[in-house]
């Protein structure tokens, strides 16, 4: 993925950076981890890994800024390219 | 009576009928004007508008063009000259107040400009309450009742203006900016401008003006000009008055030689006549001088003792033995004028506030004798002379500094140099270097002329300074001595760090380390030294070769106190100079001094620099001894004191550099360390939770409700993986009873919660998940945790260094405690917080036919594909190439998939954690298996490699080198 917009490091794998996706089928925005394929529905969540998943969401994209700005995680980014 | 005639088309009688009853009424309810004299006058004024409005009458226009030549421009006369075409409208003139805050000292009449002295003495309160009584509301429409109500009440406020002949600006929004009323005892002149913006509210205002004339000629004439318009009376100047006028243009610059008299003594400029701006010009400078005799006679009584009294003040002051300058110029103006730091009085001493103290009395006397000389000109005692004797008093205790101003203007110029010096010297090295090899080049080739001109050349671009002269040339100007050119050096020597803070500002932000930083400070040393060289009478070839014996030096000096990092890694490694690196020591120390993540940093920037200056002392040590090498062999080398502030300058900037270097790294970590305490309080929550569990599986395995718990200890045993009985010092299962295995089991819990609970108080813990605490003490426990220190679980390791299953499975269970369980509670990890599954619905048996199929099988590569597409193989070789924007990324030493598929064969007794979110994390010791490419910790070796897989199968998600989940 490019142009990603992190929110900080995987607490699971300790080396895939958490990014913010949007699914191309759904338009829901989702965290997830670059590196182990872990996957957490909000930011949250994702930075203390509680009611995480993995391949529950299909084919995605990186969340453009607005939708970031929209779902109200734009303070998470700590990191963008 | 209603008018009716804009309606005249409206055909509907209905429609008709209703404005005609709107329009009534809103006749009804029109206020009556607010005014307390002419009621009737009023209502005639205001029929008199409606008539003038009917007419088209063109406005009057505005004054000729400006005379050229000069901004301050005599007022021009009005009448014939200045009518202009029609239509046009009036310009917007400025218009300021005098003695009101805000407004600056000059007004502009017409196209004409007064000049308009400060009166700092007289707050014109009356005119600031006028001013509020009568300014309407902005952008308010006013009915034209409203408007007349707004000139009555100018009017009234005329009338009431205090008889004292002072001199008062009325300012009224109607009137604005022209008018202006003159004492009342004299001619009231009101001079009203369009300022309603048209043709019609000229008219309107003029018709008003015009009324109000008519109805008070009691109380004196009221003169209504309106600008452009042939007055009735055009009153001429007096040979006095013209004099005086004459004089007041003089003053302003706005005399010019074509003005003056004709022999029969008229203005040559002849249809100058005397507007009554003019003539006020004239009044207004009468009422000033008026004023400035009514104010000194009001405050003679008091200046007469004043000689007296600083005398008094002075003499004080000198019998407290204070010495002159205990307080510098500057910090006594700022306090006196109010700019100074709160408590800055408050902190001075008893000396310096007695200097203070008599300095603000002289100054205020002198500040009042300053404003009237410059307001009212010298009269009687207030005159330059007292003045001059207060200036001399204040001085003699407090000595008065002009040049504060150009002490600080040198200063920001030095920063300035220092920045810039910097780039110039930067280009003049390339500039210099490319020239000096060209030239070196053609002589090779034979052309020793066109190769000598250039190394000339080469000589004169390394030793020019553009900056240096620059310097010299501010030195000059700003008046600096030498005493204060050496106070301000610091300025230039920051100038100098900016470059390099902003470079390491930058690359901090891309992750590049110290290397650029390193390379200008080195390219600095090349370029400064090769002209330091030349100025001392070195040929190009010897400055050139000493600037670049200095510049390795120095260059070596940053690659032994870490100044390579992030993508140069791998240099460092292979050098194996990583760890030897100052910054490596620093960290080394800096955790042993303190647990705090930002302390630890902040006190490392301090010991790497610290640790840095011997290098730098040797270095700077070593430019003498290769100047005598080198080009001068009497040279002398670096004084102790030069030294000292070397290195002291040295040690700042390093710090400073690298810490501006490493600060987006740091960021990112305090923002992780934030996310890691939250784990750790959670798995403190865990802990509490595995405790729990453990006893209820204690209980199920008291009271037999564990199956298959008795008669299959020595098959237990026998399918006890080796490293963990050699983990629990050989002993034999045989030697478990029942009843010595639950007193076992109890105190062996007893010690795993204490251990637990030891964990959890440790500072700065970054926990990893999994189990904390089964108790190593009896040797029983194969997953015995190691207290590293850092608050973190290192991956328990029996005697022979081998994997240690602690996964909590049944088969774990039972193989630790000599039982054998089918499904006794699993106290399996749950790192997200999710209860373990209970054993009833996770049947050990297929867990272990699972994890038999896991173990047999080898990984499956394909059946995992992410979302963007990638496949295992090329997600896992992404572990082949470093990422040194990232916080960590292993990358193997070797084939990443093979690499991987070698760990896999020994992931059984891998420590496996469960993360929660379906997949299984194996990490699995490796030794070397890579190297840390990221910039936290770069270059670290990494001995482990872990593995995620969809749980309860070999189905890879990833694979990466790693450090074993500890802390770092």
């Amino acid at each position: 993925m490019n142009n990603n917009s992190y929110i900080g490091e995987c607490v699971i794998c300790r080396q895939g950076r958490l990014e913010i996706l949007k699914e191309k089928e759904t338009g829901k925005l989702f965290i997830y981890c670059e590196e182990c394929e872990a996957e957490w529905e909000t930011p949250q969540d994702a930075l203390i890994n509680q009611n995480g998943s993995c391949f529950k969401y299909g084919l995605a994209e990186s969340a453009p800024l607005k939708d970031i700005k929209k779902a109200g995680w734009f303070s998470y980014i700590t990191e963008r390219p | 009576m209603i008018d009716m005639s804009r309606y005249a088309g409206v055909q509907n009688p209905q429609l008709y009928q209703e404005i005609l009853d709107k329009e009534r009424k809103r006749q009804q309810n029109a206020r009556p004007p607010d005014n307390q004299k002419g009621t009737s006058e009023l209502i005639r004024a205001a029929k008199k508008l409606r008539e003038y409005a009917a007419k088209s009458v063109s406005p009057p226009s505005a004054y000729k063009a400006e005379r050229p030549g000069s901004s301050v421009k005599a007022p021009e006369p009005s009448g014939k000259s200045a009518q202009n075409d029609a239509g046009a409208s009036k310009k917007k003139q400025t218009f300021q107040l005098p003695g009101v805050k805000g407004y600056e000292d000059t007004f502009v009449y017409d196209k004409g400009t007064y000049r308009m002295v400060k009166m700092p003495i007289y707050e014109d309160e009356y005119l600031k309450k006028v001013k509020e009584q009568s300014q309407p509301k902005a952008q308010e429409e006013l009915t034209e009742e409203e408007i007349v109500e707004q000139i009555m009440r100018a009017y009234q406020n005329m009338q009431n203006a205090p008889s004292t002949n002072q001199y008062t600006f009325y300012h009224n929004w109607l009137f604005d900016p022209e008018s202006f009323l003159t004492d009342r005892k004299e001619d009231v002149v009101v001079t009203l401008d369009g300022n309603l913006g048209d043709a019609q509210g000229n008219d309107f205002l003029r018709a008003v003006s015009e009324g109000i004339g008519k109805w008070d000629e009691e109380k004196g004439k009221i003169r209504f000009v309106y600008s452009g318009e042939p007055r009735e009376e055009q009153p001429k100047l007096t040979e006095e008055e013209l004099a005086e006028y004459r004089k007041l243009l003089e003053e302003t610059g706005d005399w010019r030689p074509d003005l003056g008299y004709n022999e029969d003594g008229s203005y040559k400029y002849g249809e100058w006549d005397l507007d009554p701006a003019n003539k006020l010009l004239i009044q207004r400078n009468k009422e000033i001088a008026a004023k400035g005799e009514r104010t000194y006679q009001a405050v003679k009584g008091q200046v007469v003792y004043w000689p007296e009294q600083i005398r008094e003040i002075v003499s004080s002051y000198n019998q407290k033995g204070t010495a002159r300058d205990c307080i510098d110029y500057e910090t006594a103006t700022n306090i006196y004028y109010g700019y100074a730091d709160p408590g800055t009085y408050e902190s001075l001493t008893d000396d310096q506030k007695a200097a203070y103290d008599a300095w603000a009395q002289l100054t205020d006397m002198r500040d009042y004798v300053d404003s009237y000389i410059r307001y009212y000109g010298e009269h009687g005692m207030l005159n330059n002379e007292l003045l001059s004797y207060l200036n001399r008093q204040m001085h003699g205790i407090i000595k008065y500094n002009p040049d504060i101003s150009n002490y600080q203007e040198y200063a920001k110029s030095e920063v300035t140099a220092g920045a810039l010096n910097v780039i110039e010297r930067l280009a003049r090295l390339g500039v210099g270097g490319f020239a000096y090899l060209f030239g070196k080049g053609l002589e090779f080739l034979g052309a020793d002329k066109a190769g000598e001109s250039w190394v000339d050349a080469a000589e004169t671009a390394l030793e020019g300074s553009y900056v240096q002269e620059w310097r010299e040339h501010n030195v000059k100007k700003y008046t600096i001595t030498p005493e204060e050119q050496r106070k301000i050096r610091l300025a230039y020597m920051v100038g100098n760090m900016l470059p390099n803070l902003a470079l390491a500002v930058a690359s901090g932000s891309l992750s590049l380390g110290m290397m650029p930083s390193t390379l200008m400070g080195t390219a600095m040393t090349i370029g400064e030294n090769t002209r330091q060289a030349l100025q001392e009478g070195a040929t190009v070839d010897q400055a050139l070769t000493y600037g670049l014996v200095t510049g390795i030096v120095d260059f070596g000096i940053g690659v032994i106190t870490g100044g390579l990092g992030g993508k140069y890694t791998k240099f460092a490694k292979l050098a194996k100079l990583s760890k030897y690196t100052t910054d490596a020591l620093a960290e080394n120390l800096t955790k042993a001094m303190c647990k705090n993540v930002m302390g630890q940093w902040i006190l490392k920037l301090g010991i790497t620099a610290f640790l840095e200056q011997p290098f730098n002392m040797l270095a700077m040590r070593s430019e003498g001894w290769l100047k005598r090498l080198i080009y001068d062999p009497d040279a002398e080398g670096i004084s102790h004191k030069q030294l000292q502030e070397a290195l002291l300058t040295n040690f700042f900037m390093r710090a400073v550099i690298q810490g501006m270097t490493e600060l987006p790294g740091m960021i990112q970590a305090l923002e992780s360390g934030k996310t890691d305490a939250a784990t750790i309080a959670y798995l403190e929550q865990q802990d509490a939770k595995i405790s729990e569990r453990l006893n209820q599986a204690m209980e199920n395995f008291v009271e037999g409700k564990t199956p298959g718990t008795m008669g299959q200890t020595d098959l237990a045993v026998a399918e006890m993986d080796a490293n963990t009985k050699a983990s629990m010092g050989g002993n034999a299962d045989s030697d478990f009873q029942p009843a010595d295995r639950l007193a076992e089991t109890l105190r062996m819990e007893l010690d795993a919660e204490a251990a637990t609970g030891d964990a959890g108080n440790r500072q700065n813990n970054q926990a990893d998940f999994g189990l904390e605490g089964f108790d190593t003490q009896n040797g029983k426990n194969p997953a015995s945790t190691q207290d590293t220190g850092e608050g973190g679980f290192k991956q328990a390791q029996d005697a022979n260094n081998g994997p240690i299953v602690q996964d909590g499975s049944a088969e774990t269970f039972s193989q630790i405690f000599g039982t054998q369980t089918d499904d006794g509670a699993k106290a399996q990890v749950s790192v997200d917080g999710q209860e373990s599954v209970p054993s009833a619905e996770n049947n050990s048996t297929n867990t272990q036919a699972n994890a038999n199929n896991a173990k047999s099988f080898e990984l499956d590569w394909d059946k995992v594909v992410n979302k963007n597409g990638e496949t295992r193989v090329e997600h896992v070789n992404k572990h082949g190439t470093e990422m040194p924007n990232k916080k960590r990324h292993g990358v193997f030493n070797g084939d990443p998939i093979e690499m991987t598929r070698q760990a896999w064969e020994l992931h059984e007794g891998a420590i496996t954690i469960d993360d929660g979110t379906g997949r299984a994390v194996y990490i699995i010791p490796y030794k070397n298996a890579g190297y840390e490419s990221g910039y936290l910790n770069t270059g670290e070796q990494l001995d482990y490699i872990t593995i995620v897989v969809l749980k309860d199968t070999n189905y890879i998600v990833t694979a990466f080198p790693s450090n074993g989940y500890t802390t770092k």
